[in-house]
């Protein structure tokens, strides 16, 4: 059975509405539904004339959409500020999460002397920061975008940019020797195109895809 | 399936009115949105027709602003949100039910038409 809502939680989404007011709007609309259904059942109508009657009573989508569409009070900061959310949030996010691995590679080495496993820590912590972090902050984006129903160009513009600042950010680890001294930077290098683009190609399939997907069913 | 209107609804439903109902009938008792919606239709005895649903916005904003509070209660195996006054919620209150009566007062005058000496 078609969810009722569903063409109502799609309006309300697509106009900036944040998901979890959504989604207590339509709980309580549902609730209240079954509500005036029961009332009007036991008034003596049928199942289905009760369901109908109750549906006319608690308002079209465009009733029950306006209040919320025209209230910028109940949309989410993805929809009044999508350049803040897609664009500035990740690059900083980014900033914090490499600052945050560097100061623990930092704190797991004593100064003038460097473990062992601090050479392979460090690599493996500078493609974390290189791959793994871009990749989950532009899925995040991707994530958001889809549950908010928002227009494909900020995320997809935020995602270009998360992935293009990660690839000219390097962490870098360099030691001079076993249980000697190194150096832990944070430096700036030359953008590699070939990592941009299977970075860009990876982060941006599941938008590309589920959007699609999301986009057929709301036509449908 | 699509959700319809068969009967004319208030279209300025929120434009006040339904913020200083809904403040006013909290008022001492907490409520649900469904017996909030009955509560109205009996207090005003169905001058006031809304499409139902429409009541939920006021109720959000409302609680959102800290004039209403909400918990969550089961009753019958459903999951029910009773909304009830916070002290915010009295102040604006005495202020909206001030402001409705000023202008209704007003209205009143004009309606009665000029008094001559």
């Amino acid at each position: 059975m078609p969810d009722i809502f569903a063409p109502l939680c799609d309006r309300l989404l697509r106009a900036g509405v944040r998901p979890k007011t959504v989604n207590r709007y339509l709980a309580e609309l549902r609730d209240h539904l079954d509500d005036l259904t029961a009332e009007l059942e036991a008034n003596g109508l049928s199942p289905d004339a009760a369901r109908d009657h109750a549906l006319s009573r608690l308002g079209s989508i465009e009733t029950l959409a306006f209040p919320m569409v025209s209230d910028r009070r109940f949309h989410s900061w993805t929809a009044r500020t999508p350049w803040a959310v897609f664009l500035i949030a990740p690059i900083i996010g980014y900033g914090v999460i490499v600052a945050l691995l560097a100061f623990a590679l930092a704190s797991a080495t004593s100064p003038g002397m460097a473990p062992d496993w601090f050479g392979t820590a460090g690599r493996a912590t500078g493609h974390f920061a290189a791959f793994v972090v871009p990749l989950f902050l532009a899925w995040t984006l991707a994530f958001m975008a889809l549950r908010q129903r928002s227009r494909a160009m900020w995320p997809l513009f935020g995602m270009g940019l998360t992935i293009v600042a990660a690839t000219i950010t390097e962490l870098q680890v360099k030691l001079i020797g076993p249980q000697q001294g190194g150096e832990i930077a944070i430096a700036l290098t030359m953008p590699s195109i070939i990592q941009i683009a299977a970075l860009l190609l990876i982060a941006a399939a599941p938008l590309l895809l589920f959007g699609k997907r999301d986009q057929a069913i709301s036509q449908g | 399936m699509r959700l319809y209107l068969k009967r004319d609804t208030n279209p300025n439903f929120l434009n006040g009115v339904p913020e200083l109902l809904v403040l006013q009938l909290l008022k001492g008792r907490e409520m649900y949105g469904y017996e909030l919606v009955q509560a109205i239709k009996d207090g005003t005895g169905e001058t006031i027709v809304i499409g139902e649903g429409v009541v939920y916005p006021v109720l959000h904003m409302l609680e959102r602003e800290g004039a209403l509070q909400s918990r969550r209660q089961t009753v019958s195996g459903r999951s029910r949100i009773y909304y009830s006054l916070t002290p915010n919620g009295e102040r604006r209150l005495q202020e909206v039910a001030g402001a409705w009566q000023r202008i209704t007062g007003a209205i009143r005058n004009v309606l009665e038409g000029p008094r001559h000496a």
